[in-house]
């Protein structure tokens, strides 16, 4: 008795198996001119790499105050009273909704006006002249970036101070790149945006927030005009990641 | 005896010259003086005892040593950014068979409060434009372009640029740039 239930529950498992099988088997080919002409059989493939949406900050104002002149006021609930920054440039930030992990990469290229030009080296205004030496109207300009927080409203994260010229570009926990400006474009890696998981929510915008830093010879031999000026052209490229 | 009224004759055109030519410079050098004299001597900074540089100024500075000026500069800046930025929602790969006419999604959003042109550049210097559109308002977006240049087969980065125009069209709001990958297929 024993064997017989054995056997046959065993068939019933055999057979739950086996009957998805014969559900799906495809109905046998019974026209032989089908068979005869062979060739091939077109797949229409696709692939998903999601829509890239994201938001950049259009035209941004870099403002150079050599002199280090004070400058005060209230934006976006930042206090700036008697900040002396030479290079001031707000924070901006590349918010992403879209449904794919983004690598950000991004092409710098500064332009110099009037007798500005970008420095090669950290500037130091503290130490004195030496004298036969040439003080040329340099900005030693660095743009860096860093995460900041997931949200409908992004805020501006708390910088790293840049005190020396990056020699390559720099990655660590809090800043993902610093890069020193110059007129020959730059293109390089700047972050990464994570994907978003409601791209229809606003609280889950993805954000990156760079800034342009740096400092500017305070006592050049030619002094500063409005002539001279520094801007810089950013071309964002974005690279869906797995 | 003769002889001496007539040196004087030969000598008299030489030294009316010579009396012209020194008042001449005579005239010229009081002008110059006079002339500096009579500049104004160039009026010192005032500045308030927050605003006072820890360097001296030279003249001819004008925009760098003002204070009201760099504030003016600064809040331009600051309202600048908080601007909403350009908005762009696109595909990173675009294909064409034949090089000129490609499939593509590029679109303005419709989270997007104006409406923009495109502009499709070989280059990263944006002097060969390969296409322009005319305005796409928000939520639609262009699914096939023909670029007024053939491409060769191969992928090309190119340069898209985004530029949201005011009510009027005829206002540039804002742009912003990314780049897209157009591939030709090879037959």
């Amino acid at each position: 008795m024993k064997k017989v239930l054995s056997v046959v529950l065993a068939l019933a498992m055999i057979l739950a198996v086996a009957a998805p099988a014969f559900a799906t088997a495809p109905a046998p080919i019974t026209d032989p001119s089908k068979l005869a002409t062979g060739g091939t059989v077109k797949v229409d493939g696709e692939t998903t790499v999601g829509t890239i949406n994201v938001t950049l900050p259009g035209a941004t104002k870099l403002v150079v105050n050599p002199y280090g002149l004070k400058y005060s006021g209230t934006v976006n609930g930042t206090d700036l009273t008697d900040k002396q920054d030479q290079i001031i440039f707000p924070g901006q930030f590349i918010s992403s909704n879209s449904t794919s992990k983004l690598a950000v990469f991004a092409n710098i290229t500064g332009v110099a006006a009037g007798n500005a030009k970008f420095a090669t080296e950290w500037i130091d205004n503290t130490s004195d002249h030496v004298a036969g030496t040439k003080y040329p109207n340099n900005v030693c300009l660095v743009f860096q970036t860093a995460d900041a927080t997931k949200g409908a409203t992004p805020t501006e994260p708390n910088w790293t101070p840049v005190t020396a010229v990056p020699d390559e570009p720099k990655t660590d926990g809090t800043v993902n790149t610093e890069l020193l400006v110059s007129s020959r474009g730059t293109t390089l890696k700047v972050g990464v945006l994570a994907a978003s998981t409601d791209v229809a929510d606003d609280a889950e915008t993805n954000h990156l927030a760079f800034r342009f830093t740096g400092v500017a010879e305070q006592r050049p031999d030619t002094p500063w005009t409005d002539k001279d000026k520094v801007t810089a052209s950013i071309v964002f490229t974005f690279t869906p990641m797995v | 005896m003769d002889q001496e009224p007539k040196q004087q004759q030969r000598r008299s055109p030489l030294v009316l010259v010579l009396i012209i030519i020194i008042v001449a410079l005579a005239a010229a050098a009081v002008v110059l003086v006079v002339g500096r004299f009579s500049e104004k001597a160039p009026e010192p900074v005032q500045l308030g005892d927050n605003q006072t540089p820890l360097i001296g100024y030279e003249e001819g500075v004008t925009v760098v040593d003002d204070p009201d000026a760099l504030q003016k500069a600064v809040d331009e800046a600051y309202a600048q950014a908080a601007k909403r930025g350009v908005s762009v929602e696109y595909l990173n790969d675009a294909t064409s068979s034949d090089g000129t006419n490609f499939e593509c999604y590029i679109a303005n959003p419709t989270v997007s409060d104006y409406d923009v042109y495109i502009q499709i550049f070989e280059d990263d210097q944006f002097t060969q434009q390969l296409y322009l559109s005319k305005l796409i308002p928000p939520g639609s977006a262009k699914r096939d372009i023909t670029l007024d240049k053939k491409l060769s087969p191969g992928t090309h980065r190119v340069y898209v640029t985004y530029t949201q125009v005011e009510d009027d069209h005829a206002t540039i709001y804002q742009q912003a740039t990314v780049t897209m990958d157009f591939t030709v297929e090879m037959k």
